[in-house]
């Protein structure tokens, strides 16, 4: 169990040697749904028909003995923002209750044309604004570790649906910390890649210079599998690049003796002790392996945080300002003109954080406040971007924890809003930067709930980043690995 | 300080209608967030404004008609009073 | 009091590209609506734009005709604001970095109208009225736009008409828009306002808006013009407004009171980065650009020796032009082609709009090979027209047709010999002729070429004539 833990291998060992055919695989996966969905609300929508369907193609693959491509049979959710022809694509809000895209995503495009088994669509934070997946406007998720806590969010549907065993891996989106943050919450290990290698195409955008779309998965090999397979440079995107240095599969089990770990101060200050426990554990791992850890200092890493908000909250409410009810989506039925029309469409189906961060991304864009509040923005996220490639000059990866605490209660409302900001200290600023970082669990606390590790890397630069979680991984894995008595047991 | 009058000018811009009662809340959540924003004064920060990656003519399209698929791209559009010919 | 007219024009125009400006939708004129849209035009959630490339080169061909600087950079902006005939809810612009900036365009005058520059944007979508409703068209939405700015140098509603006559005429001469006015393949916003002759400070201005053909542009700006000056005379201040310009009445409306640059809250485009624009593309696009037309004008005077009605005319259309001087290559005598064309050819079309379009069976160097055989004398012009004639309605190439018409000419005694006939024959007319009336050398010339069916040649039957004397 310790070695071989990717799960996509496994499937394909059970497919190929015939010990389970495709179609009872995913009969098992559609059950265990059926069984637990209710409690756990990771599923807002069940694909059943087109999962099956899937699954037979893919039987007739394995009987005739042909190659099995890297995703193929392999059961998977989609976060519900990302676009899927002929199937409600909500982002978990009531504006697009009934909208259904007339075409794919190019993440999902690649995925269905490997036969992949697309089990249903991903609960979410609406909009992906949130990190506990309880701003959904149509279901609550919990956290299968303890159903009293969040998963995290936005992607929280789809780190509950791997966690609980209920989908082999899953897509998400992260634009601060959306896949990162519900991994460690959740206990599986959840991948940003560096913005630009996976095709944005059909994600609905929130911050288009941040959004990217990750594997969420229960192994590092999995999460590599995946990347490998999705990072295609993609024309329709004309921000993707794909992945310019190679697959990352074959630098995994490298040995990483030497290899610069660095430690900034700053990511070690206000972690919850536990978290902060776990993380010095897993640097005793990483100099056992022959890592050197570097201490780095990156005082202005402090200012992602605001500039975070200019930016998202700018960006979103120019990406949605194309939800106004005309071609799709929420239509009111109350209005007199134009204007009543756009407004009360928006303000009927909008939740309470969409329209508080348009308002502010309205505000920060308006007159002098662009220069003070955009402009200025724009400026520190140049400086953070030179900040970690001043860094990465003395260190090959940079180590922190995913999140300073871990998954909190629902309806937990913080007492120092100060405090719930910089809950995202660790993770936003791999997104301002554009730099690839990984969520992988290392441990748990005194409840028992997972604890996640982030890795961040240089640019285009996952295979590094993979390398050392792996390694991390195969020797802590028997320790850190909580199992969960839920979904399907392969 | 934001004012609730500012949150209602905002909301108008932006086509969210709301009442008096919640422009005083946003005015209140975004004062609030502004306070936490508004560390960016601490520090004067005079360098160059990130501007994004530069790409390459390869991101160009060739000008080539590809036909459009007409119905799938109105599915589910509702046809009520403004509706579409 | 005397007032000076002071006025700006935004000219929108549209580009004849194959396709749209970020998704792969065809760009046709007259389509049944919403059947030229796709999920990128439409602006569906999670799609986004793909820039054409044709765009760009098109574009640096109107700032290079128009003597502009093209920038080193292709950046885009978003113009965020809510219509339903935009789809996004923003517009994508270039409000920080447009692609031209500096140039000019020179009227007959002598005057440079300065252009501050030119960019490249999306349009919108139509919206429709009828019945009460509104309906939405979103088959131009998507389709590449450049907008041309003239700084305020115009100073009449004449040089307004000609500034917008002259960018038109270049477009099409490009070949990258039809600039058609009442297809709206050609937009101007009008910016007038008025001031007192001799200040400095300008005052308020209004936009003008809907002005549908080049007929209207003059008198809306004299109209705009006059309405200000009363205003102004009263002692009140002239608002700044959007007003149109209603055909009927000849008269502007107030629409819109204008927004604001900072109300658009414009941004940089987050999915489309920059691009460099290399030396080498911008002097492959140069390549592209054919000869101005005044230049070309010029040179059909000096060099062709034709009149300047007929190199006006010819010039007019870059179809037209290319197939003159196809035709006339390697020919001496360029006025007889230019005369065939205009006479002939131009016949064939009944509107200006067929002209335009130039759809003649007979390709330019067929028309060389005919055109090579008169200069030669093989044949004679009468001659030449028949076998033209017979090339137009059999569709048949000129060397089919040569094989079946007898084009040989009468030797010099045939001639000599159906001189002395015609002179015989028309007596009066030949005495008027050698008294001084040269228009008399008519008749015996028609004589000569009915009797010879044609096959004599006009310059040695002149020759004859003149040489004869009454006895």
């Amino acid at each position: 169990m310790s070695e071989n833990i990717s799960k996509i291998k496994q499937i394909h060992k059970l497919l190929k040697t015939k010990q389970i055919s495709c179609k009872e695989l995913t009969s098992k996966y559609l059950d265990a749904i059926d069984k637990y969905n209710n409690t756990l609300g990771a599923y807002i929508k069940v694909t059943d028909e087109l999962a099956l369907n899937a699954a037979e193609k893919v039987d007739e693959k394995v009987k005739k003995g042909s190659e099995l491509l890297p995703l193929e049979g392999i059961p998977v959710t989609l976060k519900d923002n990302i676009s899927t022809n002929g199937i409600e694509t909500t982002c978990c809000s009531k504006m697009l209750e009934n909208y259904i895209p007339p075409f794919d995503a190019t993440c999902w495009d690649i995925i269905k044309s490997q036969n992949g088994i697309l089990l249903g669509k991903a609960n979410m934070d609406e909009f992906a604004m949130g990190c506990s997946c309880e701003t959904s406007r149509f279901c609550k998720t919990s956290n299968p570790h303890d159903l009293s806590r969040v998963p995290g969010g936005s992607s929280g549907g789809c780190s509950c649906a791997v966690s609980a065993n209920l989908a082999a891996y899953a897509l998400g989106s992260d634009t601060g910390g959306s896949i990162r943050q519900p991994a460690s919450f959740c206990g599986i290990v959840g991948f940003k890649p560096t913005y630009g290698s996976i095709s944005r195409y059909g994600l609905l955008a929130l911050a288009s210079s941040l959004d990217q779309i990750g594997p969420m998965a229960t192994s590092v090999e999995d999460a590599s599998i995946i990347y490998d397979a999705l990072s295609i440079k993609d024309e329709k995107d004309s921000t993707c690049f794909g992945n310019v240095n190679g697959p990352t599969q074959i630098h995994l089990n490298k040995d990483i003796n030497g290899m610069k770990i660095g430690l900034p101060k700053q990511y070690l200050e206000g972690i919850n002790k536990d978290v902060s426990d776990s993380i010095f554990k897993a640097i005793k791992v990483y100099e056992s392996l022959g890592a050197k850890i570097v201490p780095l200092d990156m005082p202005d890493i402090k200012y992602s945080l605001p500039i975070y908000y200019i930016l998202v909250c700018s960006e979103a409410f120019s990406n949605f300002a194309r939800l106004d009810g005309i071609r799709y989506g929420h239509r009111t039925n109350s209005y007199t003109n134009l204007e009543e029309f756009f407004s009360n469409s928006r303000e009927e189906a909008l939740g309470e954080d969409v329209k508080r961060r348009i308002l502010l991304g309205t505000y920060v864009l308006s007159g002098k406040n662009y220069e003070h509040y955009y402009k200025k923005a724009l400026k520190i996220r140049e400086t953070i971007f030179e900040t970690f490639e001043k860094a990465f000059k003395e260190c090959d990866i940079i180590l922190s924890s995913t999140v300073p605490q871990t998954a909190f209660l629902h309806n937990f409302k913080p007492e120092d809003q100060m405090e719930a900001y910089m809950t995202d200290i660790c993770t936003v600023p791999a997104n301002i930067a554009g730099i690839p970082a990984i969520s992988i669990p290392c441990g748990t606390d005194s409840n028992n709930l997972p604890i996640g590790m982030q890795l961040i890397g240089n640019s285009f630069c996952e295979s590094k980043i993979l390398n050392a979680a792996y390694k991390f991984e195969q020797a802590t894995f028997a320790k850190n690995h909580k199992s969960i008595n839920m979904g399907v047991n392969l | 300080m934001i004012t609730k009058e500012e949150i209602k000018k905002m909301s108008t811009i932006a086509r969210i209608s709301i009442t008096d009662k919640e422009s005083e809340k946003f005015a209140d959540d975004l004062n609030d967030m502004f306070a936490f924003i508004n560390m960016i004064n601490e520090k004067n920060f005079d360098g160059a404004e990130f501007t994004g990656f530069c790409g390459s003519e390869s991101f160009f399209r060739q000008d080539k008609v590809i036909e459009p698929l007409r119905d799938s791209s109105f599915n589910g559009t509702k046809s009520i009073d403004i509706s579409l010919l | 009091m005397s007032y000076e007219i002071v006025c700006g024009i935004e000219t929108h125009v549209e580009l004849s590209t194959n396709s749209k400006i970020f998704c792969s939708c065809p760009v046709s004129f007259g389509k049944a609506s919403n059947t030229n849209v796709c999920p990128i035009c439409l602006g569906l959630p999670g799609t986004l734009p793909h820039f054409n490339e044709k765009v760009l080169d098109y574009a640096i061909m109107a700032g290079l005709a128009t003597n502009c600087e093209i920038s080193d950079e292709l950046s885009f902006d978003r113009k965020n604001y809510f219509y339903p005939d935009l789809p996004k809810g923003f517009q994508i612009t270039q409000h920080h970095n447009p692609l031209c900036k500096n140039g000019y365009i020179e009227l007959s005058s002598g005057k440079k109208i300065r252009i501050n520059h030119i960019h490249i944007e999306e349009d919108a979508g139509k919206l429709i009225h009828k019945d009460g409703k509104t309906f939405i068209d979103y088959n131009r939405s998507g389709i590449p736009l450049i907008e041309i700015v003239s700084e305020p140098d115009i100073s009449s509603p004449d040089e307004a008409l000609e500034y917008v006559k002259k960018l038109q005429h270049l477009m099409q001469y490009l070949g990258i828009s039809d600039c058609k006015m009442q297809e709206g393949s050609l937009r101007c916003d009008i910016n007038v306002s008025v001031k007192k002759a001799g200040d400095k400070e300008l005052n308020t201005k209004t936009e003008i808006k809907n002005i549908n053909s080049t007929s209207f542009i003059a008198k809306a700006i004299e109209q705009e013009a006059a309405r200000q000056i009363e205003v102004l005379e009263n002692g009140k201040g002239v608002i700044s407004e959007t007003r149109r310009y209603n055909e009927l009445t000849q008269e502007t409306e107030s629409m819109r009171k204008k927004e604001k640059a900072s109300d658009y809250r414009y941004f940089k485009e987050p999915d489309l980065p920059t691009i460099k624009i290399s030396l080498q593309k911008v002097t492959s696009v140069k390549k592209l650009i054919p000869e101005n037309p005044d230049l070309k004008i010029n040179r059909y005077i000096d060099e062709f020796k034709l009149s300047k009605s007929q190199a006006a005319t010819l010039a007019k259309y870059k179809n037209v032009a290319d197939y003159f001087e196809t035709a006339c290559e390697n020919i001496k005598n360029k006025n007889f082609v230019a005369n065939f064309i205009t006479s002939q050819i131009f016949s064939m079309f009944n509107t200006e709009s067929e002209k335009q379009k130039f759809k003649v069976h007979i390709s330019a160097l067929d028309l060389n090979k005919l055109m090579k055989f008169l200069d030669n004398k093989e044949t004679s012009q009468h001659l030449a027209k028949t076998i033209f004639n017979q090339m137009i309605e059999t569709k048949k190439s000129f060397d089919e047709i040569i094989t079946t018409v007898n084009t040989s000419l009468l030797d010099e005694n045939a001639t000599e010999k159906l001189c002395l006939e015609a002179v015989e024959k028309n007596q009066k007319a030949f005495s008027d002729y050698k008294s001084g009336r040269e228009k008399a050398i008519d008749t015996l010339l028609s004589y000569v070429v009915k009797e010879s069916n044609g096959k004599v040649d006009i310059d040695l039957a002149k020759k004859f004539f003149s040489g004869y004397e009454i006895y």
